[in-house]
Parts: structure tokens; sequence; C-alpha cells
């Protein structure tokens, strides 16, 4: 399997006075989908600038497979860190940026590239600057699948797609992590629309790191529970409700907190249904409470 | 494998500076043959390409070591090539470019040369200027070589200035052109001297020594470009 594992050692970040990154340590573990998500200004992209080697940390050590990454050139090779890159001043073709990452790119799959040309609709033969910005991020999106790089970062690579767009790309990154499983870490702040990709989340905010677990465990970090609206009131009276939704007599509350055996049985009793946490609203708690 | 990732960067930076470098001289050639055939101003000899060339192939040059962070060694680290290869990469391509720069002028002076025995042209043409002033053929190409490369190289060393320290410090990397364009003056044009903080001795007498003195200087400005680059944050 080409996939790389990553791993970061109490990793700051400081640009002057401002700490961008504080004390970060974390363990990605290879050949899955990582989903790296925080607000605004987290620190996401400077996270994941370090991990390309684009820049070196303040303190701390960045891994990749085991090896530091900075200047170190089998490592950096691995590594595609697909971000929103400004091209108001590029006037190559983008058919000529694709050519320079398969020049590079040691696992890059140029028929793979053209499939995926042909499915976003991307016009080769304009000169990027041209491109409107959905383009543009297509044009991305395209360079960071077909180089199959062991490390593919995706950092909010689907600015301007539009919905059909992005769907093609969540779908072409399953697809593709079936066929050629690599390490993929996909930065977002649309949590509910990509979810379902994830195999493990990330959660930083203010330059921390606030949640590191597998997608599955999460569900055990809250639950939604569902039915007659006084049962779901009264059941969830001494719960911490992240959100609530109400549709006539039904109301949906999402909680914080485990459920223990003996409240799922009595959710069972009232004939409540239980079901798991939004990541969504997770995140948008979590990251609230640290503020 | 491993010990080519500069051999990918320098084919593909060369590639890109051959293509540019095919229009200008397209373009360069077109206004001397106007020159010749049209504004000849009169019976004096007019002279050869190589000698009419050479003060724009310099800049051409500063103009492509310029683009050089921004263009080449950003557009490569982001495709994961180390600093290191990326240097390594970029400084074969300009040697190599250098080497083109010197030989194309001197064929097209060559061909003018033999096309002015068969009087092809209106006016005369001293194709042999340029290497009257020095020791010879060889040590005009020479010179020509090295000062192209001088001039990419302080097109470089501006470039990295601004991609590194942004705009005030950028400045502080063209004043420190002008003392390399000063040096080069004073090694290759004892005329035009233009550093007054250096005793003047003109260097006329030694071809060979001027010739190691530039060449001492473009080894310092690798050598500048290299502990430059080396760990550079790369601009998102």
């Amino acid at each position: 399997m080409m996939a790389a594992s990553v791993q970061l050692n109490d990793v700051t970040l400081k640009f002057k006075k401002f700490e961008a990154l504080k004390d970060v340590s974390l363990t990605l573990e290879a050949g899955k989908i990582h989903g790296l998500i925080g607000r605004n200004g987290a620190g996401k992209t400077s996270l994941l600038s370090l991990i390309a080697a684009f820049r070196e940390p303040t303190s701390g050590g960045i891994f990749v497979d085991g090896s530091p990454v900075f200047e170190n050139p089998e490592k950096m090779e691995q590594v595609a860190f697909v971000y929103d890159k400004d091209y108001k001043e590029e006037t190559e073709k983008a058919k000529k940026l694709i050519a320079l990452a398969s020049h590079y790119r040691p696992h890059f799959d140029m028929d793979y590239a053209e499939q995926l040309i042909k499915r976003f609709k991307l016009p080769v033969n304009k000169p990027v600057n041209k491109l409107s910005k959905g383009m543009q991020s297509a044009m991305n999106v395209v360079m960071g699948l077909a180089s199959r790089a062991p490390l593919t970062i995706f950092d909010e690579a689907y600015l301007g797609m539009d919905a059909p767009a992005r769907e093609i790309f969540y779908k072409e990154i399953l697809k593709d992590q079936e066929e050629h499983p690599r390490t993929f870490i996909l930065s977002t702040h649309l949590v509910s629309e990509m979810d379902y990709l994830f195999d493990h989340v990330v959660i930083i905010d203010q330059g921390q790191l606030v949640l590191n677990e597998p997608y599955e465990t999460l569900e055990a970090r809250g639950a939604s529970v569902t039915g007659a609206a006084s049962d779901v009131e009264a059941f969830t009276a001494d719960m911490k409700h992240l959100n609530e939704q109400q549709l006539g007599g039904t109301k949906s509350v999402m909680v914080y907190g485990e459920l223990d055996e003996s409240k799922r049985r009595e959710a069972q009793t009232l004939g409540l249904e239980i079901g798991p946490v939004s990541l969504q609203d997770l995140f948008i708690y979590l990251t609230e409470e640290a503020n | 494998m491993t010990s080519r990732r500069y051999l990918k960067v320098a084919t593909a930076v060369f590639s890109e500076m051959i293509r540019w470098s095919l229009w200008f001289f397209s373009i360069l050639l077109v206004i001397h043959l106007i020159r010749i055939f049209w504004l000849n101003g009169g019976p004096s000899p007019i002279e050869g390409f190589f000698t009419f060339s050479q003060y724009s192939t310099s800049i051409f040059m500063l103009v492509l070591g310029i683009m050089s962070a921004y263009t080449f060694m950003g557009r490569h680290i982001q495709q994961g090539v180390s600093r290191r290869d990326s240097f390594f990469g970029i400084s074969l391509a300009a040697i190599g470019l250098s080497l083109f720069l010197t030989v194309v002028p001197l064929v097209i002076n060559g061909i003018q040369h033999l096309l002015a025995k068969v009087s092809v042209f209106p006016v005369a043409l001293d194709t042999a200027i340029a290497f009257e002033t020095t020791a010879g053929m060889i040590a005009a190409a020479i010179a020509l070589f090295m000062n192209v490369l001088t001039y990419y190289l302080a097109g470089w060393l501006i470039s990295i200035g601004y991609y590194r320290f942004r705009w005030i410090a950028g400045f502080g990397f063209i004043a420190l052109t002008f003392i390399v364009f000063g040096l080069n003056d004073y090694l290759w044009k004892p005329g035009n001297y233009t550093l007054d903080w250096l005793p003047y001795e003109p260097l006329e007498a030694d071809f060979w020594l001027t010739a190691l003195g530039s060449a001492a200087m473009i080894l310092v400005l690798f050598l500048a470009m290299k502990i430059l680059t080396k760990r550079v944050p790369i601009k998102m």
C-alpha cells in the first residue's frame, strides 16, 4: 500500500508574537481518510503547511513515515499539498501545470488525470488565471488526486466549486481510496457535507488540539434523541443540548455526553429513538466551548 | 531516481527558459535586421549580432533571474521538490542557459560574417569588433558567458530577497546587486568604471586574471543563493 503515516511531536509555530499552533502532538495512521476540522484561523493551514514541509515549526518535530519531513527529498516527494492557491498571476495553461505535477510526482497517473479532467469538464487549454474559481479548484483537485501521493492533503480544496462538482470530488476520493489506498487529510469547515468521508477526525481550535479520534467512537461523545416533544424534553432535561429541532409534535435534540445502558433502556421504554450525534453539532459545541 | 531529482528541476526550468530565449532572440534578430537593411544611417559599418545583442542579453538574463524565486522555486517545491534540489536544478539550468545565450549570438555573428563576404547586406558589418577588444573569440565568449551568468544571479538575488524578506529588505537586495554590477564592470569594463570606493587599477592587462575574478564573484553569488534558499518558507 502506498500510504504514509504522519506524526507531530509537540509542534509549536509562532509568527512573531502570534502563536499559530501550540504544542500539538498527533499521529495520523497510514491508509486512512483524516478529517481536519477547525474554524477560520484555527491553524488548519499552518498545520498542513508544516506537514508539507513548506516551512519549519518553531519547535517540535514533524515526521512522515518516521522520518523528519523538512528538506527530506524522499518524503517531500510523497506529500501532495493542495490548497486554495492564488492564481491571479498564473498565465500558464491548466494542461501545463498538470504536466508539471506529473513531471515531479513519481506515482502520477496521467490516464486518471484525463478521466478527472473530463468529469470536471476542466478547460485545460485556457490560461489558469482566466478560469473560474471553481475550475481552478477543480484543477487543483485533479493534480492532487492524480498524483496518487502516499500522503495527499486537500486544504479546503473545494472553494468555489458548485455542489455537483464537490460531489464528484468526494466520490472520487472514496473510489480512488478503494483502488489505490493512500493517506488523505481533508481540511474543511463544511462538516455536515463531508463527514461521511472521514475514518478519523481531528478538531483544532486556536492552534490547539481539541479532539483526535476515530469517527466511530465519536458517536459515543453524544447522541441524538428523537420522539414526542414532551418526552424528549423530559428525558434530556439534565443533559447538555447541542442543537434542537422540532416539527409539529416531534422533537429531535442533540446532546453531549455518553448515554449509558440504563439511559438507553429508559429511552427505549419511552419510545424515543437514539441516534449518533452529528459531527457538525459536536464541532460547533467543542469550538464554542473553547472560546 | 533519488539522486536525479535536481536534474528533473534543471530540465523543467531549462526548457521553460529556452522557450523564452527563442522568442527573445527572434525579436532581437528582427530588430538587428531592420537596423541593417533600413536604419543603417549611412556608410559607416554596423556592429555584428554578437556585439549588438550583448547588452540586451544581459538584461534578459536579469529578468529571468528576477522570475526565479516566484516562478520556478516556489512552483517546484510545491510539487514536492526539496529546496536543495531546487537550488541545484535552477543553478544547472542557469549555467546551461548562459552557455546557450553565448553560443547563439556567436553562431549568428559567424553566419553574418560569411554572408557579409558575399555582400548580402547593404552596409558593412563589423563582425570582428567584439573579438578584437578582448583576446579573440574564445575570450569574448567566456566574457559573455560570465557576464550573462552574473546578471542571472543578480536577478535571482533580488528575487529571493523580496521572496524571503518582503519589500523593504528587498530594496537592500537591489542595492546589493548594484554592487555586483559595479564589481562586474570593474572587472570587465575598466572604461565604464562605476565604483568610487575601490582604487582604480585597470585590469585590462590580463584576461585570465579578470576571468578568475569574475569566476570568484559567480561562486560567491551561488553560495549566497544556496544559503538564502536553504530553509526558505514557501509562500502559499
